[in-house]
């Protein structure tokens, strides 16, 4: 399969807290980063926790944010940044 | 489960919350965390494949809070997989229940 993004790319994590297990953290849900690199495709672990095989697998991203964007009263450098690995369909275009 | 403060928020997804104070001392791992996850290991994905890492963080997830916040890391891993191996059909709670009494008399005599 091929990944709709690439490194560089600007996305933005979907805003949604639906019930299940999620693995997306809540802290980075609607945040806008970019692309660092994209980790390959994986068994979807958010269907692997209720025991199907987790395919079709999905693409997965390392995403950098910058600290200032995350945390509202962040007090570090600017040049501070997270990264969060994110499945594809956490993702949009930004 | 959604948190009071933030229904959204699931109770184990705490990135960014404050968590008071760190305590820095080191503890050995109790002979029963070692015992547990000797058989989370034989049992699991690298084992006999009853079952994978993200079945039991779903558990965990889904045991409520309370218990979640009160146990330990070990106490919710031994939790979740118990939990997760009754889902299966391993055993019942019933069948637990009662061979963890049993092993609990046969201490108790052990003691005397």
């Amino acid at each position: 399969m091929s990944a709709l993004y690439q490194a560089g790319d600007r996305v933005r994590v979907i805003a949604t807290n639906p019930p299940g297990h999620r693995r997306t953290p809540y802290y980075i849900r609607g945040k806008v980063g970019e692309v660092e690199r994209v980790c390959g495709a994986h068994p979807n672990p958010e269907e692997l926790a209720y025991g199907f095989d987790g395919l079709p697998a999905k693409m997965l991203y390392r995403v950098r944010f910058k600290q200032k964007e995350v945390w509202d009263a962040y007090s570090g450098p600017e040049t501070d940044t997270v990264d969060v690995d994110i499945y594809e369909h956490w993702l949009r275009p930004a | 489960m959604p948190s009071k403060e933030d229904p959204g928020r699931g109770y184990h997804d705490i990135g960014g919350l404050d968590a008071g104070s760190i305590p820095l001392e080191t503890t050995d791992m109790k002979p029963w965390e070692k015992l547990s996850t000797a058989i989370s290991n034989a049992l699991g994905a690298g084992g006999r494949g009853y079952y994978v890492t993200d079945e039991s963080r779903r558990a965990r997830e889904q045991m409520g809070d309370p218990p979640y916040s009160d146990l330990g890391y070990f106490e919710r891993a031994t939790e979740s997989m118990k939990m997760v191996l009754i889902e299966k059909g391993l055993f019942s709670s019933e069948e637990l229940e009662s061979r963890m009494k049993e092993i609990e008399q046969r201490m108790a005599e052990a003691r005397k």
